[in-house]
Parts: structure tokens; C-alpha cells; sequence
């Protein structure tokens, strides 16, 4: 390293459909990522990922941000923005570019032309060009390197993930945050930023299919050879499982929840017939008795249908080569007997999370909620440690062009 | 197809007695039936009464009855309603068996001529005897018909507005007017009968299928019946479906250009998806009232089709009610027309956002038996398109139904479902190709109506009571409300509706534990 690196703060933050997340971390001269704090909060105005009440995820995003300051001791004046919605798609692009120039370096002009020209696909109007994943490169049909800069050749093909949404609703996130005079450093996708989180190296390397449980939405990244090459977002999440439960047993929302979160589970052979569950009664709640047995249909019959589907959006050959299994993470990730669920319907080893990574209190940096948002600081330092690569490798670069001159 | 006593049949006229029977009398009729055969709408029939039955006009699916064998010989009518009139009164049998059993009829004819203008009150008098609800659509001759066609058109809406419970007269100088000029005259005719078709279908629904909202057939042939109804029809499809419908509608040339002489009574069909939610039904009323201003009364029938997955279509008739129906026999020049939506796509834009003055509505209905308190059905504020203008605050909180995570409809629904009182899940959504059980006065109403502060009230009126004597509950929803998810877009997955819950889609069945 040329240049010695100054430590910097960095925030994630999470607008979710359940919960709204700020989280504060110092990034060290190590590379380390130390949490700071973290702000936490319900979410309101969002469904599905989506913002339906602008005013009221505005407030409550607002809470959360002071929150994050006030336990960080961080003033929070830009952050990194998780982005989703049921409405992302993705395309594996590839596109090609001669190298130009005597010296046939590829430069990182090179780089930018494939990678621009692998985003000019045709997109529908309302739809906007959210990201292009890290790709890989081959130089000449060579055989594929991450970083070709600096390499010697006179073609370079370059395949990238590229990721489009509806303009307008993403705008809708970002503009949430702005409207609280915060910048928008950068946007991470949610399935890309929980798969930072939860894969460790190996993992990533071996392939393996995250899965994001979230309140709103069900997210999935599927990472290969350490780079994401497919993603998604199922529109069913655990809201959807409070509706089915509050719906099943004619209670109020609050109760469907809390129903969910203490006695649910998709195993319904764990309960003896007639075994029941109750709810106590309290101040408005003239309380509930119903069969375990059933609570835990009705929350299979959603899990394993959000799973089925899954597997239609991963390609078969996809799956076949994930050799890391799968990753389970989100709030949803906490139901009893979902890996087991996971497994008979995707058909992969169910691997627990890697927690790895951060430092900070361990409660915080191993709860499967925050992975969203925690993976959004891992990705925010990864951008940063490369943004700064490149000028290094920029200035080293020039500089021994100049010296090979000198020497001519 | 066989032939017996001059009667030339298809099969489809002749099986079970559909919901509605549609009954094509002379040319025009014929055409009409012909557009609407194209549609394949589910639950109606088709029935072509005619004095010169031809082979090669013969339509699949559309069962043919000649009347007037005798009299006219087959050779038709001659442009002779007295001609036509006698070939009735000659073939009662041949009309009885095309009226057959239906719960309504809607009989399409072109007025003017001989066998429609003649025989048409006969065959909408054996229809009502006969107990169906009988409503007439008719194309007025243009004007290059001629003086003669126009008197007898004139005399044959008088006659057949004694015999219907209600008859909508169509002067097809109007969308003449609102076609491009160098529109062709078998376009003219063809847009005619294309939108009179739509109008049979949307009658159709609202008088024998059973929808979410079922409109009360008094108030559609109020409405209809009227000499000034306009009506517009608009359909759409995608994302923004019911935006794009409702701009269309409303910018009909036709309905648009009587914007303004007052509209007190509005009624609407409109048919969706199961996608669709009270929230689009309120919209639409909204919307609506906007145009035509607030004093309007506006009356939906709403009606859920498995296979409008996606889409939407809308029939309007608007009219002032100020004047008893069928008052001016013949319908005044400027006054009377309506208009089809592609008509509005052809010619014109949107002309601003002119609205009408207030109009006092007019309710002019027969009261209905003594109605059990109205149930307040909150229905969440929907922001409005981008174009409109933001609705005031109706103050409606729905926190209470978000934090019960159902609401009432749903609460009655599965307490049938814990009881298994049904043998099926009631969640089922219904399909308009089903004949309406509800038809003997029991229909729900749907009812926007002013409240005391200028609000939108919307309440569930119950009809009426039942030969029964017992009141149909006002909660009898087909398709469920999407709850926590109203504001959202449906999350849609191979067909499937993923916000409704799985266990019920899988009709797995809740015991309530005693």
C-alpha cells in the first residue's frame, strides 16, 4: 500500500418493512469494521419494501437515524442505502471491447466501456438500471480473471449481473433519506448486501443460495466463484405469514404476531392431535385457544409455497453447482424447522450464517434481522477499499509507465 | 344444426337456461349479435329472431328462430314494421322458445326497419311475461336513412318502451359526429354495433351475475331509461389499468360534450380481476363525482372475473333524472348518444378538467323495505393518480382494521370457516359467468352516498328482504379484502394471488377448538 489508510465512519441504513435499521461502524487503518451503535426502530409507511406513506416512513426513519447518533456518538451526514422491492430484476449481460492504444494495457477506461456496454440493454420506460455487480473478465477467451487492469490483450469480454427496478419506487426509498438533509453515498441491493453478510470466504467461493427472510419481502442471491450471479425478491414475507395466521384464527394482528414469533414453527408432526395453544386473554383481547397442529399448517403451507417458488426463480444448473448449500438469514430465519423445509424443497444443505467479519457486541453482529444492514457496511468498506486500490494502482501504474519510458 | 317448422337452431340457444338471454331482432340485430359472439362471454346466450333467416348469416353458438314464415315468406320484413308486427303476432311459439328462461333479456335491434321495429315489443312483452328483466338496445337510424325510417324508428321506441323495463335508445348521428370525417360507412355501423355489444355484456353483469357489489336493476333501468342516458364504456389493462380506464372513460367525446347539462345519477359496472379491491372500486366513484360533481349519486356494481386477470372495464350511463324516462318519445337532437371509448382514442384528447355545476341528486327510486342499519365499511384512502388533484381529507382511519388484520367481511368469512359450516373455502372468487341467485330483489347495494360533512360515506344497504323473509347479509364478498396489503401492488406468481393466504388457496380447513 502507497498510501497509508485513514480509519473512517461509515452508516448502513435499512428502510424494511418490519423494522428500520442505522448502523454505525468505523472502518480502521486495518480494514476492520467496528460497529459504533446502532439504531433500530418499527417501521411504518412501507409495505413490501415499498414506501406507501411517505410522511409516516420519513418519521420513523428520522427516529432511527437519532437513535443510530445517539448511541454511535456519530454525527450521521451521508450513509449506504439498502435498496429493494418485489419489482427487481436482474440479467447476466456480456459485452465485449477492443483494447485501444499501442501498448495494449487495459486500462480502466477498458473496463468501463464493456461494463457500460453490457448496461445498454433495452429497458422499459418506467424501468431504471439500478446496478451492475462486479463481474468477471476474460482477456482475448482467456480464462476468466476478476481484475484485468494492468493485463496485456486486444479483447476483453466482460459478463455482468445487471439489475434494473421501477424508477419511480426506488426513488421513493432514496428520497426518504434525503429529505432528512442525509446523502445517499451509494446504494447496495438487499439480497447482495445479506449474502456480504452471512457467506464467509469459503462459502463464496464454493457457491451457495442466501435467502432473506424479511417482514415484507423474501430476498435470494445466489454467489458462485465469489461474485453474485443471480438475485431476486419473492413479493411474500413474514407479514404475509402474521396475515395467514391472523386470518386462520380470526385474531388481531398484534396477536397473530406474537403467536408467530413464540409458538411458530413449520413442523406440524411435532404436535400431538388435539394439542392446543393458547393466547391469554387481556385488556381487548378476549383471548384464544387453537390447535398447535394447525399453526403450524398454515405456517408451512406459506413457507414451503415461498420456497417452491424459490426454486423456480434459481436456475437448475445454478443449484446443482451450489456446493456452499444454502444460507438462511432474515427474521423469518428464526421459525423452528425452517432449514429442514429448506432443504426437502431447494434441495441444498441448509449452512449456518458466518458471523465473522465485524467487531462489535456480538449480540448485535450475529442477529440474522440485521444482516441487511450489517452486509450494507461490509459492501460500503469493499467499495471504499477498492475505490482506493484503484487510485493506488492508478498512480502506481503511471508511474512505472513513465519509468519504462525513461528507460526507452 | 336442424330445421323444423322454419326454425333453424344451434345447439347453444337450446341447453340450460343461462343468466342472460340476448336477443338480436332484424339486420342490425344480427350484426350486433355478431360482435358480441366475437366476445365469448360466458353465461349469456345468443338468440337471433328474424323474418329472413339466410344459411350463410348463420353464427356458432348463436341459436336462430325465424318468426313471419308466412307472412313474409322468408323474404323479410320489407322495411314494413306493420309487416313486421304480423310476422309476431304469426310466430308466438318461435318467440317464446327464443325468449326461453332467463333472468334477463337484453334484446339489440337497429330501429327504423320493418322486422325489428315491429316485432321487437312482442318479443320483449312474451320475454317480461315470461318474468325476465327486459332491456332494450337500440341504434336511432342516421340521418342519411331518411325521414320515413326515423318516424317509424320514432313509433317503434314508443311501442317498445311499453314493454321494457327499459329501453336505451342509441342515435347513431352522434358517434357519426365523433368518428373521424373520412370514417367509412361500414365503420360507422361496425362501431355501432361494437359498443351496443359491449353495453349487452356490461348489462349482462349487472343484471344476472353475481358480483362483489351487485347493482339493483331499478337503478340501471332508472338510469338507462332515461331520454338523456350517455354512456361510455373504457377497459385497460397493466399496472395502471383502472387510471388509464377511467381517463379514457371520462374522455369520451360524447359523454364529455354533455358534461355540463347535468348529470344527477350515475351508475357503473365495472369488472375486474380478483386483484381488484374496494379500495379501485372507491376510486373509481371518486373519480367520477370529480367529473360530474359532487352532487351526483353514483351507484357500482362491482363483479370479479377470474379471467379479467390484469385488467379492467368500466360501463358508465350517466343521465339527469331531472324529467321522467320516456317522457320526449323520440330523443332529443344534442341530448340523447353515448359513446365508446375507442371513439374518444380516434379523435380527441382530453379537454381540461372542466367540471359541472353542482347537481342536487335526484333519487327517484321506489324506497326499498325498511333497510337494516347501514354498516360502515372503512375503506382505506387511496392516493389518486398524478393528474387529479388531491381528494380532501375523508378523515377514514383504518388503523383499527390494520391492527386487527381483517376486517369485518373477512371476521364473518372465517368465523364460517371455523365453524365449516361451508363445504367450501370462502374465499372463492366468483366468476360472472355465474347466474345470480340473488336476482329476486335481494341484491346488495353499494351506495356512495353525501355524508353529513361532504365526506364519502360508503355503506353496504342491504336490498331488501328475500321471498324469505331473511335479509341477505351485506358482507357477502367473494373475493377477500387484501388487509395489511390493500395499498400494494398484488403480488401475482403463475396466475396465483400470493397475498391471500396459502392455506386457503390450498383450501386447507381451521377447526376452532370448542
Amino acid at each position: 500500500m502507497f498510501f497509508a489508510r485513514k480509519d473512517r465512519d461509515i452508516v448502513a441504513v435499512e428502510i424494511g418493512t418490519g423494522k428500520m435499521v442505522a448502523a454505525v461502524a468505523n472502518v480502521g487503518r486495518d480494514g476492520l469494521v467496528r460497529i459504533l451503535g446502532v439504531g433500530e426502530g418499527p417501521s411504518a409507511g412501507v409495505r413490501k419494501g415499498e414506501i406507501i406513506e411517505p410522511d409516516a416512513a420519513r418519521e420513523a426513519l428520522r427516529d432511527v437515524i437519532l437513535k443510530a447518533e445517539e448511541s454511535s456518538g456519530v454525527e450521521i451526514m451521508e450513509v449506504y442505502l439498502s435498496l429493494s422491492g418485489a419489482h427487481i430484476e436482474c440479467a447476466l449481460q456480456t459485452a465485449t471491447a477492443e483494447i485501444r492504444g499501442d501498448e495494449q494495457h487495459i486500462d480502466e477506461e477498458d473496463v468501463a466501456v464493456v461494463c457500460r456496454a453490457a448496461e445498454e440493454s433495452q429497458l422499459p420506460p418506467d424501468r431504471l438500471h439500478v446496478a451492475t455487480l462486479p463481474g468477471v473478465f476474460r482477456i482475448d477467451g482467456g480464462e476468466p480473471v476478476s481484475r484485468p487492469i494492468g493485463m496485456l490483450g486486444h479483447r476483453l469480454d466482460g459478463e455482468f449481473l445487471v439489475v434494473n427496478g421501477v424508477a419511480s419506487r426506488l426513488k421513493n426509498i432514496i428520497s426518504r433519506v434525503q429529505e432528512l438533509e442525509i446523502r445517499v453515498e451509494d446504494v447496495v441491493l438487499t439480497p447482495v448486501a445479506s449474502a456480504e453478510r452471512v457467506l464467509g470466504p469459503e462459502l463464496r467461493e464454493a457457491g451457495a443460495l442466501v435467502v432473506d427472510l424479511g417482514a415484507g419481502l423474501t430476498h435470494f442471491a445466489v454467489v458462485l466463484e465469489d461474485r453474485v450471479v443471480h438475485l431476486g425478491v419473492v413479493g411474500v414475507g413474514g407479514d404475509h405469514l402474521t396475515q395467514d395466521i391472523s386470518r386462520a384464527f380470526n385474531l388481531p394482528r398484534a396477536n397473530a404476531e406474537e403467536l408467530k414469533t413464540q409458538h411458530g414453527t413449520v413442523e406440524p408432526a411435532a404436535f400431538e392431535d388435539g394439542e392446543t395453544i393458547e393466547l391469554k386473554a387481556r385488556s381487548g383481547f378476549a383471548g384464544k385457544r387453537l390447535f398447535a397442529k394447525e399453526l403450524a399448517m398454515v405456517m408451512r403451507a406459506r413457507w414451503e409455497e415461498t420456497f417452491e417458488i424459490l426454486r423456480e426463480q434459481v436456475p437448475e444448473e445454478m443449484l446443482a453447482v451450489l456446493g456452499g448449500g444454502v444460507v438462511l438469514t432474515g427474521g423469518g430465519s428464526r421459525t423452528r424447522g425452517l432449514g429442514a423445509l429448506a432443504e426437502r424443497v431447494l434441495g441444498l444443505s441448509v449452512a449456518p450464517a458466518h458471523t465473522g467479519g465485524l467487531a462489535g457486541n456480538i449480540d448485535t453482529i450475529a442477529r440474522p434481522e440485521l444482516s441487511t444492514v450489517l452486509g450494507g457496511l461490509i459492501w460500503a468498506q469493499c467499495r471504499i477499499e477498492e475505490e482506493r486500490e484503484r487510485e493506488n494502482f492508478g498512480r502506481r501504474f503511471r508511474r512505472a509507465l513513465q519509468q519504462v519510458r525513461m528507460m526507452l | 344444426m336442424e330445421m323444423k317448422n322454419g326454425r333453424i337452431r344451434n345447439g347453444a340457444a337450446n341447453g340450460a337456461a343461462p343468466g342472460t338471454r340476448v336477443i338480436g331482432v332484424g339486420g342490425a340485430g344480427w350484426h350486433m349479435l355478431r360482435a358480441l359472439a366475437q366476445k365469448a362471454v360466458g353465461g349469456i346466450s345468443l338468440v337471433e329472431v328474424n323474418t329472413d333467416i339466410r344459411e350463410d348469416a348463420a353464427m356458432d353458438g348463436v341459436g336462430r328462430h325465424q318468426i313471419g314464415a308466412r307472412v313474409t315468406r322468408g323474404l323479410g320484413a320489407g322495411g314494413d314494421p306493420e309487416v313486421g308486427a304480423r310476422a309476431a303476432a304469426e310466430s308466438t311459439a318461435e318467440i317464446g322458445d327464443a325468449v326461453g328462461e332467463c333472468v334477463a333479456a337484453v334484446l339489440m335491434l337497429g330501429l327504423g326497419g320493418g322486422t325489428a321495429t315491429g316485432a321487437a315489443p312482442a318479443i320483449a312483452a312474451e320475454a317480461r311475461r315470461r318474468g325476465a328483466r327486459v332491456v332494450a338496445l337500440c341504434a336511432l337510424p342516421f340521418e342519411f336513412e331518411g325521414p320515413r325510417r326515423r318516424e317509424q324508428a320514432r313509433r317503434g321506441l314508443e311501442a317498445l318502451r311499453g314493454e321494457c323495463d327499459a329501453v336505451f335508445a342509441f342515435e347513431n348521428d352522434r358517434l357519426a359526429r365523433a368518428l373521424p370525417e373520412d370514417a367509412g360507412v361500414e365503420e360507422a355501423f361496425g362501431l355501432c354495433s361494437d359498443m351496443l355489444a359491449r353495453m349487452a355484456v356490461g348489462l349482462h353483469r349487472a343484471l344476472a351475475c353475481r358480483g362483489i357489489m351487485d347493482l339493483d336493476p331499478a337503478d340501471l333501468a332508472r338510469v338507462l331509461g332515461a331520454a338523456d342516458c350517455r354512456i361510455a364504456w373504457a377497459d385497460g389493462s397493466g399496472e395502471h389499468r383502472l387510471n388509464d380506464a377511467l381517463d379514457r372513460l371520462l374522455a369520451c367525446p360524447l359523454l364529455r360534450d354533455s358534461v355540463g347539462q347535468g348529470v344527477s345519477d350515475v351508475v357503473a359496472q365495472v369488472t375486474g380481476g380478483p386483484e381488484m379491491t374496494l379500495a379501485d372500486v372507491q376510486k373509481i366513484t371518486k373519480r367520477v363525482r370529480r367529473e360530474f360533481g359532487d352532487g351526483v349519486s353514483v351507484t357500482l356494481g362491482a363483479l370479479v372475473d377470474a379471467k379479467m386477470r390484469g385488467q379492467i372495464d368500466i360501463l358508465l350511463c350517466a343521465a339527469e333524472l331531472g324529467h321522467p324516462s320516456g317522457e320526449s318519445g323520440h330523443p332529443k337532437e344534442g341530448q340523447e348518444g353515448s359513446c365508446d371509448a375507442q371513439v374518444a382514442k380516434a379523435r380527441t384528447q382530453r379537454n381540461g378538467t372542466s367540471r359541472v355545476p353542482h347537481v342536487k341528486a335526484v333519487r327517484q327510486m321506489a324506497p326499498p323495505p325498511p333497510p337494516p342499519p347501514p354498516v360502515e365499511i372503512p375503506v382505506p384512502d387511496e392516493e389518486l393518480g398524478e393528474t387529479e388533484g388531491k381528494e380532501e381529507a375523508t378523515s377514514r382511519d383504518d388503523t383499527d382494521l390494520e391492527e386487527r388484520g381483517l376486517d369485518p367481511r373477512e371476521a364473518e368469512a372465517i368465523a364460517e370457516l371455523e365453524v365449516g359450516s361451508s363445504g367450501e373455502a370462502p374465499f372463492e372468487v366468483s366468476t360472472y359467468g355465474e347466474e345470480s341467485p340473488a336476482h329476486s330483489g335481494e341484491t346488495a347495494l353499494f351506495r356512495v352516498e353525501d355524508g353529513e360533512d361532504g365526506g364519502d360515506g360508503v355503506r353496504f344497504d342491504s336490498g331488501g328482504a328475500t321471498d324469505n323473509g331473511m335479509v341477505q347479509s351485506a358482507f357477502n364478498f367473494e373475493s377477500p379484502s387484501r388487509g395489511r396489503f390493500d395499498k400494494t401492488e398484488v403480488t401475482m406468481y403463475k396466475g396465483e394471488d400470493l397475498d391471500i393466504p396459502t392455506f386457503m388457496r390450498r383450501r386447507m380447513r381451521i377447526t376452532a377448538v370448542e
